[in-house]
């Protein structure tokens, strides 16, 4: 049948869900054959779900080697927190369970696919977590190879792989929008725009503008930098006021990480503006307010720590339904409102398509 | 009623705790209304054949024994909640339906029953009743755009889902196809085949076919093609007769300035396929019609439509299990679900035979 059976499976929650006594659960899982077929069906689809996808403690992981491909500078929390963090909560993850955790460092493009190929199809790997990896190629040897594989925080072109990451579209449309509705119509846009998820994030600040009826163009509202440091921020944002007049000044600057909002900030420090009173700033991130003293950073947090946990849970799905859809998993944003963002103007922005008068964030 | 007892010699106090005080008051219900114990039992958690009014009746008396239904055992109805647009759907191409049928089977295995209610005019003030019940364990909201009840649902205690719609302000968890993707698919493909201008033939509005049009978009930009306005035709509304108006107008008596027409739905598709012919021009000859959706129907188009499957009877499967999740604690932050989609390549597609119609 194909069942792992563990004795901490739920059966009361098996027996509430199935709707059918705890006796005859026990009776199924133990393999007793005085149960109609329709019943049996039930119950084993039910502990497929209970006691191996929903609670990780309590059900066994179907895999005992996972390996974990990543660019090499996801295991050092020095070169990147935020992946040095998702393979930390791959770890915690499979603290409780029999699982050693293999790692193999990958460019992000242009990959030496043939040691990826070397190194999944070793019989040691059962199953394969990539994270921000965006090479096709990759990708295409990894679904063809047909071991459960996830990615995490990019995407397969061809939509024959599972994966999962923060909304990065939806976290750059709701970011924008928030400032919109704050009254901003001159938002300048402060970001490391190298990958395809910052494309999507922009893609989602587009949409926002145009919602209300704003010109988004590059030249004008766009800051790009090659990476999500302080100092590069500063440098780009004084650069960029350096170029334009007082009254051409931007309302409020979306930043791509804390960092860089702090950074946007010494910049205009450095001009004697202040923050929110001239200029607000308002960050997508949300890991490093605590840190920042200089001014209580509005964010929108990225979830970060989860994605490990659900790469996991994907990978198990895709172990017990090998015929279920290959999925992407878009993990929500956050509001952390705290107070470098002002309110500007007399009257709320309403979106131009909406014919409802509310406002989006109900203040 | 005896207690289990574990090697120690001491009560298993999850063990006493369900075998034994249940089974008391069960039978106390049973014998109240006059019915056997598994009656009682199956009434409770809103297993399937038990008469309404005899539920109602358990229902009341295991009120007044103060018998305590755990939130667990409640776990096993489920609203689905329909928009006039989901209805719409369903009368016109059966995508709801569809949506339906995957929810129902997935809901069947796992012993849950649906209780379907179209949302009225007036809002959702029904569902906020239906809810109250305490064998009612979450909804599912099936095409609803309207902010005013999404902000409703975001107030909701018990869990909730959307099926094909998002939540802008990421607060509700929502399963639908990967459209954006799906769309750059399909335009991946006609490029495949040669095709260098390829128009967009849409039902503008909702942020779902919106995505439709960016991934039209995130195609031609990839290639280096051209996706300006004046390549996008667009409809008020997904009927066949719309599209053959909309496609004639742009074409009748100008030079032919694209060789393949991506529509964001099959229905448009066949008003397309209607339009080129009447023009004179053979599909897919003269110009390629791809469509979006593969709901049956498009097997028996003249010809048969190649298009992009979307997974929808897995859509309410999905939001099922989603919704199950949320129930029992599971999943923690919001998520959309994006289901992955797959061409279906028939016979309306075929290499281009003109480079740049407009050289």
């Amino acid at each position: 049948m194909g069942v792992i059976m563990s004795g901490r499976l739920k059966i009361k929650e098996i027996a509430q869900l199935t709707g059918v006594s705890i006796s005859t659960v026990s009776r199924v899982l133990a393999g007793k054959s005085n149960t109609s077929a329709e019943v049996k069906q039930r119950v084993l689809e039910c502990a497929k779900f209970q006691g191996v996808l929903t609670e990780m403690s309590a059900g066994r992981l179907l895999f005992n080697n996972v390996t974990v491909f990543a660019p090499s500078r996801a295991f050092d929390f020095r070169t990147d927190i935020f992946y040095y963090k998702v393979v930390q909560g791959i770890r915690d993850a499979v603290l409780r369970h029999d699982v050693r955790i293999n790692y193999c460092a990958l460019e992000e493009n242009d990959c030496d696919v043939p040691l990826f190929l070397k190194k999944i199809s070793d019989p040691a790997c059962e199953a394969a977590i990539i994270i921000g990896i965006d090479d096709p190629h990759v990708h295409e040897v990894a679904a063809d190879v047909g071991k459960p594989c996830v990615l995490i925080n990019c995407t397969d072109r061809n939509m024959r792989l599972d994966a999962v990451l923060p909304d990065h579209q939806q976290i750059g449309e709701f970011s924008a929008n928030y400032l919109i509705e704050h009254g901003h119509r001159s938002i300048l846009t402060l970001m490391c725009v190298r990958r395809i998820t910052m494309e999507r994030r922009l893609s989602g600040i587009k949409d926002a503008f145009a919602n209300h009826n704003m010109d988004f163009d590059d030249g004008r509202h766009l800051v790009a930098t090659s990476g999500f440091g302080t100092a590069e921020a500063r440098e780009a944002i004084a650069t960029f006021l350096a170029g334009h007049s007082r009254e051409q000044y931007p309302t409020a600057i979306l930043a791509g990480g804390d960092f860089m909002a702090v950074g946007a900030y010494e910049a205009l420090q450095s001009l004697g503006l202040s923050v929110p009173g001239d200029i607000s700033i308002m960050s997508m991130d949300g890991f490093n307010l605590a840190e920042i003293h200089d001014v209580p950073l509005t964010a929108v947090h990225v979830p970060r720590d989860e994605l490990g946990e659900e790469a996991l849970r994907l990978l198990q799905l895709r172990m017990t339904r090998p015929d279920a859809p290959f999925r992407t998993l878009l993990l929500s944003g956050k509001v952390a409102a705290r107070s470098s963002v002002k309110r500007v103007g007399s009257k709320k922005i309403k979106a131009a398509v909406s014919t409802k008068n509310h406002g989006l964030y109900g203040n | 009623m005896k207690k289990k007892e574990n090697a120690a010699g001491s009560a298993d106090p999850e063990q006493a705790v369900d075998m034994a005080p249940r089974r008391a008051r069960l039978e106390d219900i049973a014998k109240r209304c006059g019915v056997s114990v598994s009656t009682v039992s199956r009434a409770l958690s809103g297993e399937k054949g038990v008469n309404p009014e005899l539920r109602r009746s358990v229902q009341e008396v295991a009120r007044a024994v103060r018998y305590a239904v755990p939130i667990e055992i409640g776990g096993t109805r489920v609203i689905l909640a329909t928009s006039r647009a989901a209805m719409v759907d369903y009368s016109r191409n059966q995508f709801t339906w569809y949506v339906l049928e995957g929810l129902k089977q997935r809901a069947a295995m796992m012993g849950i029953e649906i209780l379907i209610q179209p949302i009225p005019d007036s809002g959702i003030a029904v569902i906020a009743d239906l809810l109250e019940d305490a064998s009612v364990a979450g909804v599912i909201f099936q095409t609803v755009d309207d902010p005013l009840i999404l902000d409703a649902a975001a107030k909701f205690t018990k869990p909730v889902v959307l099926v094909n719609s998002d939540d802008p302000l990421m607060r509700l968890s929502s399963v639908l196809p990967c459209n954006r993707s799906a769309a750059r698919l399909a335009a991946d493909y006609l490029v495949s085949l040669g095709h260098r201008r390829i128009a967009f033939l849409m039902c503008p509005g909702r942020r779902t076919i919106e995505q439709r049009l960016d991934g039209w978009r995130d195609s031609m930009r990839h290639h280096g093609l051209p996706f300006e306005d004046a390549l996008t035709i667009s409809v008020d509304d997904w009927l066949p007769e719309l599209a053959e108006q909309a496609v004639t107008d742009k074409m009748r008596g100008k030079p032919q300035e694209f060789t393949a027409i991506l529509c964001a739905g099959d229905s448009l598709a066949v008003g397309a396929i209607r339009a080129l012919n009447q023009l004179g021009l053979k599909v897919p000859e003269d110009v390629s019609v791809i469509g979006m959706n593969d709901l049956p129907f498009a097997e028996y188009v003249d010809p048969p439509l190649t298009t992009v499957h979307l997974p929808v009877s897995e859509m309410g499967a999905t939001a099922l299990e989603l919704l199950q999740e949320l129930i029992s604690g599971g999943a923690g932050i919001p998520r959309r679900i994006e289901l992955a989609c797959s061409l279906a390549v028939r016979q309306s597609t075929a290499a281009a035979t003109v480079i740049d119609p407009t050289s």
